[in-house]
């Protein structure tokens, strides 16, 4: 039993993150883009691989004028389709605004996890730029764009849940006579047998590093942890415990304090 | 991949220069550990990322407020009860409680650069910036080629103070300084007038006066602090009446308040419970300045502000003083709330009475009847001096009456209805300016109900009453109808009591002494009384068996 505990301690150590305060302000000088996609294209983009191409930016400078920018997504999103999905349009135009009434930033969160130099994982922030552009996706409005739209719309529509005619009752609740953690549990005690009473030395030392622990126990609590009859584990308790009738800790188990010696600073 | 291909545009339009086009590839990294987020600030606060050092940012720990209850017990060791939290979870599950567990995550960041003094930001998530469209982070490799990463989050970031705001009770103390420091500021510049006109004699007389006065004006109202710098700026001489006028209006308007309701007041003070708090006090002064108010004879200000400089106390003592002589003939069946409510309307009644000087003769006559009557009933009383009252008496009336026609006339009115019912209505009140005049007390009261034609004797009788009502508290208490043999009588007989049980009977009631006052004047009494003494725990428990 107490293996098992350790094991779980040792599993909530590892949820524990290491938070890393310091922002790595590296990137403060950096420009960088925010771009508005919209869903479809960031559905592909999240399903390709990291090391191809996702698409193309077309910077189409004319003198005299603001420049143009296109984005044309590549073969490879294109080849994306699954099955039912509406093509995608190829190319989209990019509207540039500048951000006025705003300051934004970028950071991220790295987490890295843990490794030989640290044995928690680690979260680490840092700071990748300040927005200089805003860029804003949008679809040259042709037929088969139209027809896409439409048809998200159309899906959207369609309502989840359907109501259905039944021809017969279904019979939804069954009681069940056993169910299977209790019987589950009628197995465990028949394979682990009566408790059987163990020497009165090696329970009273369970006892006592049990109590080291926690300064009260229930008697349930007492007869799981020991796995002794509870007649003789009372036997025992009386020897070297006291029960406490009142409140707070009514029905509880405490060491008789000849055998305590619980540290002062645990109480403040 | 990266292609920086200038490639003519296809276009061909001869005019225009030929626009450039550049290509740049994108990619979509995969990392699945590196978040990204969007840290949004109002573009008036002059963010400049580049200037920020020493920056950190963590998350807001707000676990202390998560913390459930009972969470201060220890956890292990001395004290600690074994499974005690599950055993609280379980519990409060089964009141359909169910505590979500504190995810550090979703709180709000703290961001601070600049080192311990620097600036303080606080990000608060923005919803739903991913619900519609996606947003990405368009940044430029070493390769030149585009990174595209995906925004997970937006944070909004206010400033945090760093200082601490004034608490509401903080706020008010400061609010109140504020007078102290505007009075300050009034009587520096008195000094500083002061210097420049006149010679240091006059000077410290004047301060003292002035700070008197200021301090009452606190309490009046604040916003004459400007009429008041005004006055400051005009000669001194002048400043020290203009003082007092504009006290007197404050005290008029005081008035005025309590003029528009002048019967409620009265009426609650009739019916007062044994248990009516000393505070009412209060009241019995504004009805006794009421009058005054109403007079609006000028030549009397200054009276008026003597006067004001006399104990608030003895407005109570007035209104104790009246009662006693309103109620005299009924005391008797004084239980009753509804003859309490009757004697209201009496005096009322008989305020307007007064007013007629016809019947004035007739008064007097009956007057002296009443006063043999309350002669017989208190025996401690002391004899009156019935000359003064008498010729004040003549000299109110004339005020008097202008008085009372100021008043509304439903007062007459009520009275008038009442007058069929109860039979001696004008009584009770005629002797009042004649019998009462012995001590201060009643000359208090009988002043508020003569008004001001009977200051100026009062005035100059008020410093020996005074002293004279020290010595004769015993004797003029027996007015103040709460303080008599019999009321403590009455107390006795319900049940024992000690002497201290009894003192704070009558304390708790009205009567309008002190208690160094009251002490020997119950002394007196019991004296007189003689109860049953009877020790009961080593306390001397005082009866008197009906």
């Amino acid at each position: 039993m107490d293996s098992k505990k350790k094991e779980k301690e040792k599993e909530k150590e590892k949820d524990v993150v290491v938070y890393e305060k310091d922002i790595d302000m590296a990137g403060a000088s950096r420009g960088v883009w925010l771009v508005k996609v919209p869903k479809y294209i960031s559905s592909r983009w999240d399903k390709c691989p990291g090391n191809i191409t996702a698409g193309q930016l077309n910077i189409i400078k004319v003198q005299g004028q603001k420049p143009q920018v296109k984005l044309t997504l590549s073969e490879a999103i294109m080849c994306l389709q699954e099955k039912g999905e509406e093509p995608i349009p190829k190319e989209h135009g990019l509207i540039v605004s500048t951000i006025t009434s705003q300051t934004l930033g970028v950071f991220s969160q790295n987490t890295s996890p843990a490794s030989s130099n640290s044995p928690m994982e680690t979260e680490k922030i840092s700071f990748e730029g300040k927005v200089v552009q805003k860029l804003e996706c949008r679809p040259t409005a042709n037929a088969s764009y139209m027809k896409l739209k439409r048809d998200c719309l159309i899906k959207a529509a369609q309502p989840t849940r359907i109501v259905k005619q039944l021809d017969r009752v279904v019979q939804s609740y069954k009681p069940i006579s056993e169910h299977k953690h209790n019987k589950e549990f009628e197995e465990k005690k028949k394979a682990e047998g009566k408790k059987a009473r163990d020497d009165k030395g090696k329970v009273m030392d369970m006892l006592f590093a049990a109590f080291e622990k926690h300064q009260y126990y229930n008697i349930k609590d007492l007869v799981k942890i020991t796995n002794q009859p509870v007649t003789y584990l009372k036997e025992i308790l009386k020897d070297v415990c006291v029960y406490n009738l009142k409140n707070p800790h009514k029905n509880m188990w405490e060491l008789k304090p000849e055998y305590r010696h619980y540290k002062e600073e645990d109480k403040d | 991949m990266a292609a920086n291909n200038g490639t003519p545009a296809a276009g061909g339009s001869a005019p225009v220069p030929a626009p450039t086009v550049q290509n740049i590839d994108i990619r979509v990294p995969k990392n699945q550990n590196k978040k990204l987020a969007i840290m949004r600030f109002n573009g008036s606060m002059g963010i400049d990322f580049t200037k920020w050092t020493h920056t950190k940012m963590e998350r807001e720990n707000n676990q202390v407020q998560f913390k459930g209850f009972n969470e201060d017990m220890p956890k292990f060791g001395a004290g600690s009860e074994y499974g005690r939290e599950a055993r609280e979870e379980a519990r409060r599950k089964k009141y359909g409680i169910i505590s979500k567990k504190y995810n550090p995550e979703n709180q709000p960041w703290i961001l601070q650069h600049g080192g311990k003094t620097g600036k303080k930001f606080r990000g608060v998530r923005d919803g739903g910036i991913n619900e519609n469209a996606s947003y990405y982070v368009f940044t430029q490799a070493p390769d030149g080629v585009f990174e595209a990463f995906p925004v997970q989050e937006q944070y909004s970031f206010q400033a945090v103070q760093n200082y601490k705001p004034l608490s509401i009770e903080e706020a008010e103390e400061g609010y109140n300084m504020r007078n102290k420091t505007y009075n300050m500021f009034n009587v520096m510049m008195r000094k500083r007038l002061r210097k420049a006109d006149e010679d240091a004699e006059e000077e410290g007389e004047e301060e003292g006066e002035g700070k008197g006065k200021s301090k009452k004006k606190k309490g009046v109202k604040d916003s004459r602090f400007g009429d008041e710098l005004d006055d400051m700026m005009a000669s001194s001489d002048d400043d020290s009446s203009d003082g007092d006028d504009d006290d007197d209006d404050g005290e008029n308007k005081k008035k005025k308040k309590k003029g528009k309701k002048p019967v409620k007041p009265k009426k609650k003070r009739k019916n007062a419970s044994d248990d009516e708090a000393l505070e009412d006090s209060d009241d019995g002064d504004g009805e006794g300045r009421e009058l005054d108010y109403i007079s609006s004879s000028d030549a009397d200000e200054s009276d008026v502000e003597k006067e004001e400089a006399k104990d608030g106390l003895k407005g109570v003592a007035e209104e104790d003083a009246l009662r006693k002589l309103l109620n005299s003939d009924e005391e008797d069946e004084d239980e009753e709330k509804e003859e309490e409510e009757d004697k209201d309307k009496e005096e009322e009644d008989a305020e307007g009475a007064e007013d007629q000087p016809g019947d004035k003769p007739s008064k007097d006559e009956k007057g002296d009847k009443k006063k043999k009557k309350e002669k017989k009933k208190n025996k401690d009383k002391k004899p009156r001096n019935e000359d003064y009252g008498s010729s004040s008496d003549s000299g109110a009336d004339s005020s008097g009456s202008e008085l009372e026609k100021a008043k509304p006339s439903p007062k007459m009115k009520s009275g008038s209805a009442n007058s069929s019912r109860s039979a001696t209505p004008t009584k009770p009140l005629i002797p009042q300016p004649e019998t009462t005049l012995s001590d201060s007390k009643r000359k208090g009261m009988s002043e508020a109900v003569l008004g001001q034609a009977a200051k100026k004797p009062r005035l100059e009788m008020a410093s020996a009453a005074l002293a004279a009502s020290a010595a004769s508290a015993a004797s003029s208490s027996s007015a103040n109808e709460g303080v008599n043999e019999e009321s403590v009588r009455r107390y006795l007989s319900r049940k024992p009591m000690t002497t201290t049980e009894l003192l704070q009977k009558f304390k708790s009631k009205r009567t309008g002494l002190t208690s160094e006052q009251l002490v020997p004047h119950i002394a007196q009494i019991l004296k007189k009384i003689n109860p049953v003494k009877q020790t009961i725990k080593g306390k001397m428990y005082l009866s008197i068996k009906g």
